[in-house]
């Protein structure tokens, strides 16, 4: 076929296509189309439908060619996307994937780090993010928390992240994992560099580090839940806030050496948010967690074996009762804190669990002595066994103790050893290598203070989280022109996850809606589905001009990426050139051709069109409206013959459909250009001339649009099956339910068995058919016996006692 | 050809505008326009909105070759043959999708000679081909579950060798 295909659509179809506003509808898919009926609309895409499965490819589907060849694709733009990045050291918005249907759109991330003057140089060399190179490196890095005032100058630059982050795509793949672990790390780096990004942390003194969830696929997101939490502190490790990423961080691939030396800080941001003030002027180190899920996994060997109880735990429930606003507040909270229900294990662990009943009892001198000692041994056993690599850093200590020591506001001694002998045990432990000699024990001074943080906390961190938001955005706005280019790269970043399936969504996820919902969890809820009706409604009126405008991701960038010397034109913007291009790409191998629409994409294979797949679970499109403006593109010719089951297409006068009649002919031409596929077929790019014809064909009871030209209705079927062979009828049986219905109908029988009678094709295999299927004889039989067909069917009757007979 | 001269014309209208001058006694194969000669629809142009101008052609083609009557039974025989090689060449598109236009038209013209020739020329082309090829080419959807189909094709296991 050597023709583009153009799918265009109704533009509020559009709001079935795509669950969220701010993508382009997400539409590499593959199979044959099912039959889509408008009352199934409910089901597969209106208020019945379950707008958050996830579309992955099937393990058939990955084999293919093509869809290893789009992983590529996008694998190669991450690479670039980094060695570009890099060079420019300015802040990169940093959009981490939307999810495909998920309505909780991550958030955006702006890295500020270039927002701060004095980027602190010597924080490159002892600045490892990398999750496997131990947890050493969060720490040495952790001078800004000593002195949130000095935090300003400790700035990461974006180079040393992007470094970081380079080198750790090294230790990925230098490391022979299996590949679920290596796309486990994968997510965890880019979880980890997007919240460094996560701006709100950034641009106040904040030195965020470490990985942050907050979504229910946290690690796709890397939104931080913690704009609050960590102002003037230092949120290192893992920062989750999801359910379901807590059997990721129990996972073995996390702990055993590679996260848990990170500081994993685990925060459930369930509108209940327990972060703002956890980490507010504190050092929030060790694994945070605060889902109920969670404690098998604070439970498990792997964080018990003397590595996490180093880095020492904080387990937070944030269950409404929220137990810590003041927990850490200006304190170094180390060691395992827990607030679950089970902590027993957790507990047997060395760990350190509250229980978050309702009654706050989030200070030590609540804990029993026993805990305290388990918690004491935990890093007791810490000294005996240095050959743990999480604890054999000196450094880390080192970088501990003295933060405690430069540090006056923070209160180790009231908040974690409130209890003298275990005080005094602890400090034993801490002060092995250095003394620490500012900290309170007086705990009436704590409680009273504690009260304090507690009444007020709520509010004034609202009221900081919007601050916070306006200055980000503020921030945001400033660096989207410097880095608008940079930012289309970056946004690749996170494409493909773990199960590799193409998301278009991501790679053309908007970076200003995202953005703008940036925030704590709740403010972004909200903000996302007034986001989502605004720009829904906006795009139903201009679909072309919104799209464009909203979607600064262009093809420019792919092919730049790839081709690396194409030169841009400046209308080349539009969306329908992305779909041009990554159908391109994702093209089947020998495919000559590509359908694209701006609302709804979708490539053909062979002749068939295209549906989802989620898991297993089909998910047809509405082809009743797709197919309204269907065209194609003869290449050789250069003509746009347009389907148009509805005769709209020619006189049409919607400002977006103009828009596309005027710049198609421009951006296929360049786009065919681009790719050679005009070389490749001989066309002379000057001469070549695109021309619009219209093609009616007037709606069909079953069959719209395209659909009406290549395929024919099922009436139509039956008088074709009338006309097959009994052989190749008995095996189109296997076709489709309907056909097999249809053969195996006593209806059908007759009318096939007369017409074979009649035409004196009966063969000998036709009555070993018959007489194989006893069901379909009978049938024949019992309506033989009517004498509805008398004169052929008897005959044929004839021949199927003979033939029996003769068996 | 002969009673042409006096033979009543009718416009026919494709679905993409053009219109066919066609003689009453040729187009009178089609049911559907017959009936609408009788219900006396047809002093304007007759609207075909299901057939392309090209689709239309041919089938006029078709109606006019077939409307050919032979004067005595010599001519008879020949006509016969030649009308068998006329059908053999008509079927035989470049473009399936061409025959399968041929096959709506005279669906719904009901023609019943070209709807005949036409299926079984789709029937042809589709009766050697494995089943997966057949669901392509009319785009139909597998429905059944792997068990039922390998049920179903167990049940016609003998069909497969």
């Amino acid at each position: 076929m050597d023709a583009i295909w153009i799918l265009e659509s109704y533009p509020n179809n559009k709001k079935w296509w795509s669950k969220k506003d701010n993508v382009l509808p997400r539409a590499l898919a593959w199979s044959n189309v099912t039959k889509f009926e408008k009352n199934d609309y409910n089901r597969l895409f209106g208020p019945d439908s379950n707008p958050n499965l996830e579309l992955y490819a099937t393990p058939v589907e990955k084999q293919t060619g093509w869809f290893i060849a789009g992983i590529q694709f996008i694998n190669g733009l991450v690479d670039e996307d980094l060695n570009v990045s890099q060079d420019d050291g300015v802040g990169v918005v940093s959009g981490n994937c939307v999810d495909l249907q998920h309505n909780s759109v991550s958030a955006v991330s702006v890295l500020s780090a270039n927002s701060h003057e004095g980027l602190n140089e010597t924080r490159v060399g002892n600045n490892d993010m990398l999750l496997l190179e131990g947890g050493d490196g969060f720490l040495d890095s952790e001078g800004g928390a000593k002195n949130p005032e000095s935090n300003k100058d400790k700035q990461p630059t974006l180079a040393d992240v992007l470094d970081e982050v380079r080198a750790l795509r090294k230790e990925v793949a230098l490391v022979k994992f299996d590949d679920a672990r290596i796309a486990k790390l994968e997510r965890l780096l880019n979880d980890n560099f997007m919240f460094r990004n996560d701006s709100p942390n950034g641009n106040h003194n904040d030195v965020n580090q470490g990985l942050s969830g907050s979504a229910n696929h946290p690690m796709a997101y890397g939104k931080n839940d913690s704009p609050n939490g960590n102002p003037n502190g230092v949120n290192k490790g893992l920062s989750c806030s999801a359910n379901d990423l807590m059997s990721t961080c129990s996972s073995p691939d996390i702990l055993d050496g590679e996260v848990a030396s990170a500081l994993i800080g685990i925060h459930k941001a369930d509108g209940k948010n327990d972060s703002p003030n956890v980490n507010h002027n504190a050092v929030n180190k060790g694994l945070s967690c605060s889902a109920n899920d969670l404690m098998s996994t604070c439970s498990s060997p792997d964080m018990g074996n003397g590595e996490v109880i180093v880095t020492g735990m904080e387990i937070h429930k944030a269950d409404g009762q929220n137990n810590i606003p003041n927990a850490n507040h200006n304190a170094v909270n180390q060691g395992i804190c827990g607030s679950a229900n089970d902590p027993m294990i957790l507990a047997c662990d060395g760990m350190r669990i509250d229980k978050a009943d309702g009654n706050n009892d989030y200070t030590y001198s609540q804990c029993k002595p026993s805990i305290l000692d388990v918690l004491v041994r935990g890093f007791d056993s810490q000294k005996n066994h240095p050959g743990i690599d999480v604890l054999q850093h000196d450094t880390r200590v080192d970088c501990f103790v003295s933060k405690l020591n430069d540090h006056p506001t923070v209160d180790i001694g009231v908040k974690v050893v409130p209890v003298d002998e275990f005080a005094d045990d602890f400090m034993d432990v801490l002060n092995d290598e250095e003394s620490i000699p500012n900290y309170s024990l007086d705990d009436m001074k704590l409680q009273d203070e504690e009260e304090k943080l507690i009444s007020t906390p709520a509010p004034v961190n609202h009221q900081q989280v919007d601050e916070l938001i306006d200055v980000h955005e503020d921030k945001t706005t400033v660096l989207q022109e410097n880095v608008k280019d940079l930012s289309n790269k970056s946004q690749y970043v996170n494409v493909v996850k773990e199960d590799y399936k193409p998301c278009l969504g991501m790679v053309f996820a908007n970076v200003k809606a995202k953005r703008k919902k940036c925030g704590i969890e709740r403010n972004y809820v909200l903000r996302s589905v007034k986001e989502r009706k605004k720009r829904l409604a906006m795009s139903l009126d201009s679909p072309f001009g919104q799209q464009a405008d909203t979607t600064p991701a262009s093809p420019k960038t792919i092919s730049r990426s790839v081709n690396g010397d194409f030169i841009a034109p400046p209308n080349f913007l539009e969306h329908l050139d992305l779909w041009i291009d990554l159908m391109w790409y994702f093209r089947e191998p020998d495919a000559d051709w590509a359908m694209v629409s701006p609302y709804f994409l979708t490539c053909t294979l062979g002749r068939s069109m295209i549906d989802y797949y989620s898991n297993g679970v089909r998910y047809p499109v509405a082809w009743r409206d797709v197919e309204k403006y269907v065209a194609e593109l003869h290449i050789s010719t250069g003509v746009v013959t347009f389907y148009d089951s509805l005769g709209w297409v020619c006189g049409n006068r919607r400002p977006w459909w103009r828009m596309m009649k005027r710049t198609l002919p421009q951006q296929l031409t360049l786009y065919l250009n681009e790719h050679g596929v005009l070389h490749s077929k001989g066309i002379a790019v000057e001469t070549y001339e695109i021309e619009y014809m219209f093609l009616k064909v007037v709606r069909s009871r079953r069959l719209w649009g395209l659909w009406c030209m290549d395929y024919i209705p099922f009436e139509m079927q039956i008088e074709i099956m009338n006309r097959l062979p009994v052989k190749s009828l008995l095996q189109f049986r296997t076709i489709s339910k309907s056909w097999k219905s249809c053969i195996d109908s006593s209806a059908f029988f007759f009318k096939y068995g007369v017409l074979e009678v009649s035409t004196g094709h009966i063969m000998a295999h036709t009555v070993q058919v018959y007489m194989g299927n006893s069901q379909l004889f009978e049938n024949v039989a019992i309506q033989g016996n009517t004498g509805f067909w008398s004169g052929g069917l008897m005959s044929y009757l004839d021949l199927v006692k003979v033939s029996r007979h003769g068996l | 050809m002969s009673s042409s001269s006096s033979s009543k014309m009718i416009e026919l209208r494709s679905s993409d505008g053009e219109t066919f001058h066609v003689e009453e006694t040729v187009v009178l194969q089609s049911e559907t326009i017959k009936q609408m000669i009788d219900d006396d629809c047809a002093n304007a142009a007759i609207p075909l909105p299901n057939v392309t101008s090209m689709t239309l052609a041919k089938v006029i083609e078709y109606i006019k070759k077939h409307a050919e009557k032979p004067k005595d039974d010599d001519d008879k025989k020949v006509a016969e043959e030649d009308l068998k090689k006329f059908d053999a060449e008509f079927v035989k598109v470049d473009q399936e999708s061409m025959l399968f236009d041929l096959v709506r038209a005279a669906n719904y013209l009901n023609i019943k000679s070209l709807l005949d020739l036409t299926c079984q020329a789709v029937a042809d082309s589709i009766k050697d081909l494995s089943v997966e090829e057949v669901r392509k080419k009319f785009n139909i959807q597998n429905d059944f579950t792997p068990e039922e189909e390998a049920k179903v094709r167990k049940e016609n296991a003998w069909a497969f060798d």
